[in-house]
């Protein structure tokens, strides 16, 4: 017999449940066994639905016999009789259906995610070596002694291990929850995060802080950049082991965000008074030669002071 | 640094004799019996100062003081009632008298800056000191009176050797051995006039007593005007702001001496009372030279348990490296200039820090200033400042300089951090 269209049964994300082949126009979908299409859900009547072509690759959608009627794509308002496309989900019940006809154009093949350059030693070698010569630069900023072990030791002894499990929790959870450990792209995103991280905090802010004589970057930022770059690792991670929807993981990790950034303010303001060992004030020294503002006087400067003196006095 | 915290560690050691275990202190021997004759006429005008923890018969502390008149006042340290004297709702006073009678005391007045309180028992035709009038050579014998350890009355002998040197206020150096618990005792010559009182010791066989002028004229003050106050911390603040702008006003009398070196101009002692040590690094291992000074004298006044009050310290570091480039460099100079020791910072007591930094042009030096500040919350206008330098100029030539002034009024402080910056400088 002769295939004319598919009527999809849609799950809670939207992903198909389960798929039946249409031979022949009018369909009926019921709870009773003389539909064409049997539904066990309760809240659907024993004769509820009627299903004929309309042309067009669109299809006529009728209630026949039901309380609950239908609604269609979530939209308000139960319908009784509707004209409806292959992109439609029409829901009786607690069942969402969805009626493609046999000549749906699908879209176009997507690539495999395996060919992506972060699954791929080449990045992940990148990444790594990224991260070692973040801190290799680090260790030569404060190398002001011949002991040279210090350089050579201490990545090995703390970014590795720490990166090692890191990378290893999330290929564990893909494996149990996708079946995919991905090692290789949580090594590159992981290695790359926290690279970028030390790079920002470490040294970027305060060198522009310092040539901008300001406290901008790490003082007003010091709350935000975490979060900033914490954010995006966290995604990557999330798309990699998890099949929910990238925007929907994407609102989830800013939800995230939004929310530690709060309590982040919160405990500042909280712990503020008890944060008493803490002069507050930008530590960066940099080279001379980047210093592009031009000095105040010593008067100008003493005269601050005067601030100072009525934020202590309260 | 290290040299102020012992002469903050000697100050408070007296107090805490109940937690120390006894330490054994010489016996001296007493050549000519003058001692045993001595010994026999002051005993009776010494009594033990007890601290008690309010509704317990524990002491808290322990010290000495003696009578200066028959009807019944009493000499001793301020530090040895501080705790009283800060929280009178918490403690409570009582003496011991040297026949083993016992009784409360009242707090009339005090003297926070020379370290001495006046206090008063009921009674009547007591035994008292008299005053030494004029000056006592060097090397006159002298004998201390007090309870070591709580080990009973002792009398020991001693040399007086002149007033301290480095110290703010007049100190007589005794060398004898007083203990823990002598604090507030008092200091005979040979006739058994009061000469000094006990107050601190450095161990060893030094010992510091304040010259008696001060405990007469602290009593005279009281005669005049006899008024005890309910609560002290108001007239603690007035002594301390009266010690900050006699302190400033010494630093800055005459313009502040430098030393030059390595083209930089280094702050150097203010005062004979101030004296400055100089160190160099000594590991062939770095890649730079730093030498050191640093600057302080006694000053500080001690008012209560880890508030030391009216100290002044310069620091210098002067940096030179020809191995490290501008950015290692700089960041060696970042360590120095953000390093921060560590400081009491009870909530109690102290509000939190408030900085200002910036680049700042010092007489054509180019350099990077910070400024930190917090107030004292009980003694209202005195305050903490901690003044950070550091030069940034091209070369392989540094200087770090940083002024700490403890518990001074805020113009005395502006005052003095105005002066510090005015003498840093470059030559070619």
């Amino acid at each position: 017999m002769e295939r004319l269209a598919w009527i999809e049964i849609l799950d809670r994300h939207g992903d198909v449940a389960a798929r039946h082949p249409v031979h022949a126009w009018p369909v009926r979908v019921g709870r009773a066994y003389s539909s064409d299409l049997v539904l066990d859900d309760p809240y659907v009547a024993a004769s509820h639905l009627e299903i004929n072509q309309a042309g067009d690759g669109n299809h006529q959608v009728k209630i026949l016999d039901s309380i609950n009627g239908m609604t269609i794509d979530a939209r308000r308002g139960k319908q009784t009789d509707a004209t409806i496309s292959g992109n439609n989900v029409v829901r009786i019940g607690q069942t969402q259906l969805r009626i493609r006809p046999f000549d749906y154009v699908v879209p176009s093949e997507r690539l495999l995610p395996g060919n992506a350059w972060v699954r791929r030693w080449p990045a992940m070698i990148t990444g790594v070596l990224a991260l070692l010569l973040t801190h290799l630069l680090m260790q030569w900023l404060s190398y002001d002694r011949d002991e040279s072990y210090r350089i050579l030791f201490s990545p090995l002894l703390g970014d590795i291990p720490l990166l090692l499990l890191w990378v290893g929790f999330w290929a564990l959870i893909g494996r149990v929850l996708s079946g995919r450990a991905n090692f290789i792209a949580h090594t590159v995103i992981a290695s790359m995060g926290i690279a970028l991280f030390m790079m920002l905090n470490n040294l970027l802010y305060g060198y522009v802080d310092f040539a901008l004589d300001s406290s901008l970057m790490s003082n007003l930022l010091s709350g935000f950049i975490e979060p900033l770059i914490i954010g995006p690792v966290l995604y990557y991670h999330l798309c990699l082991v998890s099949r929910v929807s990238r925007r929907r993981l994407g609102i989830m990790v800013a939800m995230l965000l939004a929310t530690l950034i709060g309590i982040g303010l919160i405990t500042d303001e909280l712990t503020s008074d008890s944060a008493l060992t803490a002069m507050e004030y930008s530590r960066t020294i940099g080279p001379p030669s980047l210093l592009m503002m031009q000095g105040k006087t010593t008067e100008e400067f003493i005269a601050g002071a005067n601030g100072l003196k009525s934020k202590v006095d309260e | 640094m290290k040299i102020d915290l012992l002469i903050r560690a000697w100050q408070v050691m007296l107090v805490l004799v109940c937690l120390a275990p006894a330490a054994a202190y010489s016996a001296q021997a007493d050549h000519d019996g003058r001692a045993q004759a001595l010994f026999a006429t002051v005993k009776n005008s010494v009594v033990q100062i007890r601290t008690l923890l309010s509704g317990s018969k524990s002491q808290n502390s322990i010290g000495s003081g003696f009578y200066v008149s028959d009807d019944g006042l009493v000499i001793t340290n301020y530090h040895v009632v501080s705790s009283y004297a800060l929280e009178p709702k918490n403690y409570e006073m009582e003496y011991v008298a040297n026949n083993g009678e016992r009784g409360t005391l009242t707090l009339l007045a005090i003297d926070v800056l020379h370290d001495l309180a006046l206090l008063q028992r009921k009674g009547s035709h007591l035994p008292y000191l008299r005053f030494h009038v004029g000056p006592i050579a060097r090397g006159e014998k002298l004998f201390s009176l007090g309870n070591p350890n709580d080990l009973g009355l002792v009398i020991v002998e001693g040399v007086n050797n002149g007033l301290q040197e480095h110290s703010f206020y007049d100190t007589l150096h005794f060398t004898g051995a007083i203990n823990s618990g002598m604090s507030g005792g008092p200091v005979v010559g040979k006739s058994g006039e009061l000469v000094g009182i006990n107050v601190a010791t450095m161990g060893e066989s030094r010992g510091f007593l304040v010259p008696s002028q001060y405990a007469h004229e602290l009593l005279a003050r009281w005669r005049a005007a006899p008024v005890v106050a309910a609560v002290l911390e108001p007239e603690i603040t007035r002594q301390l702001k009266l010690h900050s702008a006699a302190l400033v006003e010494r630093l800055t009398r005459k313009p502040l001496p430098v030393q030059l070196d390595s083209g930089y101009a280094v702050p150097d002692a203010a005062d004979p009372y101030m004296r400055c040590w100089a160190n160099k690094s000594d590991n062939e291992k770095l890649f730079f030279n730093v030498r050191s000074y640093n600057c302080s004298g006694r000053s500080n006044v001690y008012v209560g348990q880890g508030i030391n009050m009216g100290s002044v310290f310069f620091e210098s570091l002067l940096y030179q490296s020809d191995k490290l480039g501008p950015f290692r460099f700089s960041r060696l100079l970042q360590n120095a200039y953000g390093s921060q020791e560590s400081f009491n910072s009870d909530i109690k007591h102290f509000t939190k820090f408030a900085c200002t930094d910036s680049v700042v042009d010092i007489n054509g030096m180019p350099a990077k200033a910070a400024l930190c500040l917090r107030a004292y919350r009980k003694y209202v206008g005195l305050y903490d400042f901690d003044l950070r330098v550091v030069s940034l100029r091209e070369g392989s030539n540094a200087l770090v300089t940083k002024l700490n002034l403890d518990g001074v009024a805020y113009e005395d402080g502006i005052r003095m951090v105005r002066r510090y910056m005015g003498v840093l400088k470059w030559n070619d």
